[in-house]
């Protein structure tokens, strides 16, 4: 199972995210703290810096190594500057059927277009139900797929049900197609008697919006060959956490959200960025966060939760 | 008095110790020692290991949940003859909430193997003290859920928008148990605790049903007549007030959705309704009498699995509360 971490807000610099946290992204890919296990695949950040040359296009580093000892990593985060990004550590099944390469390492974005994705999940069998999606892909977003990944295809089905892939992401219609694109995959998996549970934990950005879900398919009914620890008979239904607050910043030694209002910084992430966990919350299940900048006010961000009802 | 008669003393005030014979009074009284806070002082803080249950003997402590952007919720306020942390024990989780001294507060602290020791035991003071603390458990988890009922209202933001009623062909059918159930129930939660014998002894003879999702099981006012645990698929038990509703639990394999309504004295103060297709065992009240009257080894690990899963109801039904609080103001006891 994978790790991700999305961040909207004030600016910071990576390094804040990615490796001080004592529960950071990183330290997440050697030891998770709601996971038995990591099969690392790969580690992949995207990060959108509002003061740099070309704003709209955000910067990419995506290594299929391990980002525990990636120095290059290290040495990059703690000069990079971000209003937003999307970090994704790689977890895969032990099987030799998966692909482990660069191509399929998230967070996703294809040429042309402001969204990125990155997902915290898995369809079952996957390759039983890709080519019955194909008819809801547009053949030009199609065609950049590259790798083999079940997320990959999920997000340009999502592009495929926005009217613009290429244009700004308008937040609501971002929201909308992954509702749609959700209906979609459960239809099929209908078509094909998928009944396992799959999780889907996706999380999107353009860098100016930010849209997560945390959703399954067919909860609670186990793969049979699911020999699962502790840790995972708990947190079945698989989990993603968020904080929002003013800005973000170390206080008495811990990172996170700052006090105070109006709101500016949320983080959403597959589990806390801290041991502490007092001071973030649940994304309830089933459940779709919405964080766009504020109408009403000069800075500040406007967050919403909606219900997956499908 | 010595300081030992003096925590014998209190141990023997609170009502959950009060059927306790006198030497285990006396054994806990030996392996406790006294605590003392000023105003503001923390006692201890929410995600610490719960290594000793508090018994407050002066004073008044808060319980306060933490939350994004240095805001809390401020779940109770516990005054003299209050134990703290036994629930966090028993279902061997870290504290739930930071205790803070509202006033100089003293009592004693009794180390959590002490008391663990204690329910381990077969005197019928320890039963019945387990049996309390489930209770307090119940008491607990009913007053978070008509708490975040009461909330609603106020704070709509948070609650979730009221859902459409199942489709009238919903039904709930009996279903014969899979040959491989056993290998299954041995990797779900609750179950996992049993031997393959008491698996078969304890629940073979117990209904198990099949409803699709949407269907309601439990109607929010009723009084069931069987605890329900989820086997596959999950059900969501929600709140209601005037046109807002939240979630209060999704209950997963290996949780048990009818806490309430069964084994306290109310109705069940929501509607459970399966969120997913769903199998679930029926464990009819009659049969759980049966069972603690026999009162032997396997009863005494579904008691404690029972109040285990009250504890973790009350964790999640906390969540929705957590949200109103961090999206609008303090929210005050």
């Amino acid at each position: 199972m994978c790790r991700f971490v999305a961040y909207l807000g004030e600016p910071i610099v990576l390094d804040e995210m990615l490796f001080l946290p004592d529960s950071s992204i990183v330290e997440q890919s050697v030891h998770p703290q709601l996971l038995s296990a990591m099969n690392l695949a790969g580690f992949g950040v995207l990060a959108w810096d509002a003061a740099s040359a070309d704003p709209e296009r955000p910067w990419t580093y995506r290594t299929p190594g391990l980002p525990f000892f990636d120095r290059n990593l290290r040495s990059l985060s703690r000069k990079a500057r971000a209003t937003a990004l999307i970090a994704h550590v790689r977890g895969v099944v032990l099987s030799d059927r998966e692909v482990v390469d660069e191509g399929n390492v998230h967070p996703f974005r294809f040429e042309g277009v402001p969204t990125a994705l990155a997902m915290n999940g898995d369809l079952e069998d996957f390759p039983r139900m890709r080519y019955d999606l194909l008819g809801h892909i547009r053949p030009e977003l199609a065609r950049q797929i590259e790798g083999t990944t079940d997320s990959e295809w999920l997000y340009a089905l999502i592009l495929s049900q926005v009217a613009d892939p290429t244009a700004p992401a308008d937040p609501d219609e971002l929201a909308e197609a992954t509702v749609r694109s959700l209906a979609i995959v459960r239809e099929v998996r209908a078509r094909h008697g998928l009944e396992r549970q799959s999780a889907v934990n996706l999380v999107l950005s353009d860098g100016r919006c930010l849209v997560a879900t945390r959703f399954a398919y067919d909860y609670g009914w186990y793969h049979e060959d699911w020999t699962f620890a502790g840790r995972e008979r708990v947190n079945d239904f698989t989990t993603l956490w968020f904080a929002r607050g003013r800005g973000y910043a170390c206080h008495d030694g811990e990172w996170g959200v700052g006090a105070g209002r109006p709101e500016s910084s949320i983080v959403i992430a597959s589990e806390p960025l801290t041991h502490d966990r007092s001071r973030w919350l649940e994304v309830p299940e089933y459940a779709m966060l919405v964080a766009r900048p504020a109408r009403s006010a000069d800075v500040g961000l406007a967050t919403e939760t909606r219900e997956l009802d499908l | 008095m010595s300081r030992r008669d003096d925590a014998a003393a209190l141990l023997r005030s609170l009502p959950v110790l009060a059927d306790l014979p006198e030497d285990e009074i006396d054994n806990l009284a030996a392996l406790s020692e006294p605590f003392a806070v000023a105003p503001g002082e923390v006692l201890f803080e929410e995600g610490d290991p719960a290594d000793a249950v508090f018994i407050i003997g002066s004073g008044e402590l808060e319980s306060i949940k933490r939350l994004p952007g240095d805001r809390a919720l401020t779940t109770a306020r516990l005054g003299p003859g209050t134990a703290l942390g036994e629930m966090a024990m028993i279902a061997g989780v870290p504290r739930v909430a930071t205790a803070r001294a509202v006033e100089a507060t003293s009592g004693i602290a009794v180390e959590a193997h002490a008391v663990q020791q204690l329910l381990g035991g077969a005197n019928p003071g320890a039963r019945e003290l387990i049996v309390r603390i489930g209770q307090q458990a119940l008491r607990i988890l009913r007053s978070v859920v008509e708490r975040t009922a009461s909330e609603l209202d106020q704070d709509v933001r948070a609650s979730q928008a009221m859902r459409e009623l199942a489709p009238a062909s919903s039904e709930v059918t009996p279903i014969r148990p899979g040959p491989d159930e056993a290998n299954y129930l041995s990797t779900i939660l609750f179950f996992d605790r049993f031997s393959r014998d008491q698996l078969s002894e304890l629940f073979d003879d117990m209904p198990r049903l099949a409803a699709p999702r949407g269907t309601e099981l439990v109607a929010e006012g009723e009084r069931p007549d069987a605890l329900l645990f989820v086997l596959r698929g999950a059900v969501e038990s929600t709140v209601h007030h005037g046109r807002a509703a939240a979630r209060v639990r999704l209950s997963g394999p290996g949780r048990i959705v009818t806490h309430l309504g069964v084994l306290d004295d109310g109705p069940c103060p929501y509607d459970c309704r399966a969120r997913e297709r769903v199998v679930l065992l029926e464990a009819p009240v009659e049969r759980l009498l049966e069972l603690r009257e026999r009162d032997d080894a396997a009863w005494r690990l579904f008691r404690l699995g029972v109040y285990e899963d009250a504890v973790d109801a009350i964790v999640q039904a906390d969540r929705p509360l957590a949200r109103m609080a961090a999206a609008g103001e303090e929210v005050r006891a």
